[in-house]
């Protein structure tokens, strides 16, 4: 007789269960998962901005600048903040090819840093690739 | 070496017989730097890939004592 006769779960079940979620845990990403975990993000939504802070309470000026100008544009955006994460920051730059931040992704590609976007906003391309 | 020098000297190299300006930025500290660079090799090329081009030369700046860098590229004619 079980100690625990309404615990219907498989005791062996629930271990291998616990086992299971302790290994999905992210303790450190391997490469290929990494780079699997940057496509999530940069597909996650049409546009999506790694920067410093949020939209909200932009780190940076150049952060400020870039999602201000989206935000102007009534884009809907999703934002990153790659200070909370020392490892993805490194990541995505090596991804990109780009070592400054912000970085736009639009439809999982990046279309640039501040420079470009600004560039891009002043010609009224930025509106026009966001429509 | 001045920072604006070195990164100079960095493009000078990566972009032989250009033309290569770099300065402070307006209003920011030393590590933020205005970069100009008109080439050939930009003819084609998307802005971002242009940028790239740039900013790949940069990297190991990007690590150091360099922060921010303003980047204006122009095809040369």
């Amino acid at each position: 007789m079980s100690d625990n006769p309404f615990k219907i779960i498989n005791p062996k079940v629930e271990e291998e269960h616990a086992k299971k979620a302790s290994t999905e845990i992210p303790t450190g990403f391997e490469e290929a998962d990494t780079q699997k975990r940057i496509e999530k993000i940069i597909n996650s939504n049409s546009v999506v901005v790694f920067m410093k802070g949020n939209a909200s309470f932009p780190q940076c000026g150049f952060s400020a600048n870039t999602v201000g100008m989206l935000t102007q544009l009534n884009a809907g955006f999703r934002t990153y903040d790659i200070l909370q994460d020392p490892e993805l920051r490194q990541a995505i730059k090596e991804f990109s090819n780009w070592p400054t931040f912000p970085q736009v992704y639009l439809k999982g590609k990046l279309i640039g840093g501040n420079d470009i976007v600004t560039e891009m906003y002043q010609s009224g391309d930025l509106a026009k690739v966001l429509s | 070496m001045k920072i604006t020098d070195k990164i100079h000297e960095i493009l000078k190299i990566g972009f032989p017989g250009d033309q290569v300006q770099v300065g402070p930025m307006r209003g920011a500290s030393d590590d933020h730097l205005e970069i100009i660079v008109t080439s050939k090799k930009f003819e084609g090329l998307m802005l971002l890939e242009q940028h790239q081009m740039v900013m790949d030369l940069l990297k190991e700046e990007f690590k150091d004592a360099l922060h921010a860098v303003k980047i204006k590229t122009k095809v040369s004619v």
